[in-house]
């Protein structure tokens, strides 16, 4: 955590005069970037002032990225910190943030750094996600297939589990390219979220990861998990009562029961009414602690069966002079008396004049160099798309692979009235005959089909 | 990343759906209120000069802020009726674009989880957004110097569907 106090509900702006740094941190762009792509950046540091700013200490958000620990920047000039960045499976935009300590005076000496790209997957699947949802700990072991493809990869094949929870079986399919995974029995009680890790055929992405979601009831279950502890008032006893009851109906023990990243206690008290196999856990959520969202464990040790349940909480915690109101009503109230945007334009029809301006200001570049097939293509609101992948195949009906190796960038201006875009497939073989298909990366990392497909017959 | 901030305030959404302070200018207490329709009209823009000036340090220390942010109030709907696909920020000279989405029952400047964040790099995606209403902070990177401020853009792209006007090959 950083160790910058922050000035909590303080709603009221307090402009004064804050002292200015002589340090300026560019961030670092990577561009776009693969799933499990390693990337190192020197993060540009340059010193307006006239004494040398010592940075004392630089650490990682994410456990997995580095930086080197420190750099001085001399006067007026410039220094770079390297850092190392693992892309990992996240798809989309990315930011992978550092915090840094510098010599400059107070709140001057706590400064952050960054390192951004876009990270694409080889899968077809955004996410692949095995979700087993809930499911008893005592009936029989669940199981669950994923397919896994990709456009991008010719016979595409996952060639092996790299890792997996030690409480699941994972077997590839004959064809090599689906999963069967199964919760074995001794998986642990709760929430559960993993992954299973693959080795693929992908020469640009060596990995990839499934999620990996359940909820194993166990033999001893909460009421609810997570479970809710709703708007909280830092001027109230925020108690509540949480229901332990056990499936085979028998008396249980509780070692403990502690709540993990919420301050609180946590008490044993007996049901009621009373009854077998059934205990109550009675939550005090402490007031003292960083107001705003809260989000733990409460960690329930049974000896008898020699494991800790754990049960995620959440909660909102808000001191009492935070003004909670009914949104829905006072939008009504506000749409009633005609209450508007106060930004730009008033909302309405597409704003036609700005499309014709926007489709009269695009030059009309030349095609790229080169003999092969032209590709030419005109999008309107393509905003929400970050590039473009270009497939091609031997028939109309397939298969597909993409042909492009970089994505083609979007526009930095979307535009209602249509972009166009064009590209040229330099490995045809002239004479042959193609079809070409045309698919979207949109922000998210997902990849979506734009076109249907087009022939030609190389020059 | 984002995902890593979706979950930490998943639980939220709810209340946040629910519950939410009361709204009106450029600062906390009485912040601008944003409703683009699904062209994405119209587009925000602004200062993060001489608006609020009391946000240190947002989504729980993950960031620290330049003193200096442009607050708006944002009401995120349910896809498919939703009111973007995503939103990008284009800063000014004189700092570096930040922006933060606070579920609003978190309240304004009160360091709370962020659901998601953007930058001049990074839009804001709908997908990571559940529905609800939040406070979109503009405001300063982490690394600009106190008091760091300047012009913005917030673009939300729309409803409107990406449509293939022709496609070619020759």
């Amino acid at each position: 955590m950083l160790p910058i106090t922050p000035i909590l509900f303080s709603l009221l702006a307090s402009a004064a005069p804050a002292p200015k740094s002589h340090l300026v941190i560019e961030p670092c762009l990577v561009g776009d970037r693969q799933q499990f792509e390693s990337v190192t950046c020197d993060i540009a540091m340059r010193n307006t002032g006239d004494k040398p700013i010592k940075v004392s200490h630089a650490q990682a958000v994410f456990s997995w990225d580095s930086i080197a620990p420190e750099v001085t920047v001399p006067p007026n000039g410039t220094a770079y910190l390297k850092a190392s960045v693992s892309m990992r499976d996240h798809p989309g935009f990315a930011k992978h943030s550092f915090r840094l300590t510098t010599d400059e005076p107070g709140a001057l000496a706590q400064r952050g750094a960054s390192v951004h790209g876009f990270v694409s997957t080889v899968l077809d699947q955004t996410v692949p996600t095995i979700d087993f949802g809930a499911v008893k700990a005592s009936a029989a072991p669940a199981s669950k297939d994923v397919a896994l493809s990709s456009r991008e990869v010719a016979d595409f094949r996952i060639l092996g589990v790299d890792s997996k929870p030690d409480y699941m079986d994972v077997t590839i399919g004959s064809d090599g390219r689906s999963v069967h995974a199964t919760l074995r029995k001794d998986a642990p009680w709760g929430l559960v979220h993993e992954k299973i890790k693959l080795k693929i055929n992908a020469p640009r992405q060596s990995q990839a990861w499934i999620d990996v979601e359940a909820n194993v009831i166990g033999d001893v279950a909460p009421s609810g998990n997570p479970f809710a502890f709703g708007l909280m008032r830092t001027n109230a006893k925020n108690e509540f009562l949480l229901r332990l009851t056990s499936d085979s109906g028998k008396n249980f023990k509780i070692g403990s029961a502690k709540l993990d990243q919420v301050k609180g206690n946590v008490d044993v008290v007996p049901c009621t009414p009373a009854a077998t196999g059934c205990k109550m856990l009675r939550i005090l959520v402490a007031n003292d602690q960083q107001a705003g969202r809260l989000q733990g464990n409460l960690l329930v040790e049974l000896p008898e069966y020699d494991r800790t349940l754990p049960i995620e909480v959440v909660g909102m915690l808000l001191p009492p002079d935070f003004k909670v109101h009914d949104l829905n009503e006072e939008w009504k109230d506000k749409q009633a008396s005609g209450g508007a945007s106060q930004a730009a334009a008033a909302p309405g029809e597409l704003n036609l004049q700005q499309a014709i301006k926007q489709t009269t200001e695009q030059v009309e570049r030349a095609p790229p160099p080169g003999n092969g097939p032209l590709l030419r293509w005109s999008v309107a609101n393509d905003g929400s798309v970050h590039g473009y992948i270009i497939y091609r195949a031997d028939a109309e009906d397939g298969p597909f692979l993409r042909v492009n190796k970089d994505l083609i960038a979007t526009t930095d201006t979307p535009s209602t009235a249509g972009v166009h875009y064009q590209w040229r497939d330099d490995s045809a073989v002239s004479g042959h005959t193609y079809w070409y298909e045309i698919g979207m990366v949109k922000g998210n990392g997902d990849k979506v089909p734009l076109s249907g497909a087009q022939k030609v017959v190389a020059k | 990343m984002k995902r890593n901030l979706l979950c930490a305030t998943l639980g939220a959404t709810a209340m946040a759906a629910l519950f939410s302070v009361s709204a009106a200018a450029q600062t906390c207490a009485s912040p601008a209120s944003w409703h683009p329709d699904a062209s994405g009209t119209p587009d925000l823009g602004g200062s993060t000069c001489a608006n609020e000036a009391g946000i240190l340090s947002v989504c729980q220390n993950a960031a620290g802020a330049p003193q200096a942010a442009f607050v708006a109030l944002l009401d995120i709907a349910a896809q498919p009726q939703g009111s973007f696909n995503t939103i990008t920020f284009t800063g000014g000279a004189g700092y570096t674009i930040s922006t933060y989405l606070v579920p609003q029952a978190s309240g304004c400047n009160n360091n709370a989880a962020c659901t998601t964040v953007g930058d001049g790099s990074t839009p804001m995606a709908h997908t990571d957004i559940p529905p609800g209403q939040y406070y979109l902070i503009i405001t300063g990177a982490d690394f600009d110097t106190a008091g760091a401020c300047g012009t913005f853009n917030a673009h939300a792209d729309g409803t409107l569907p990406v449509t293939l006007q022709s496609f070619s090959v020759g």
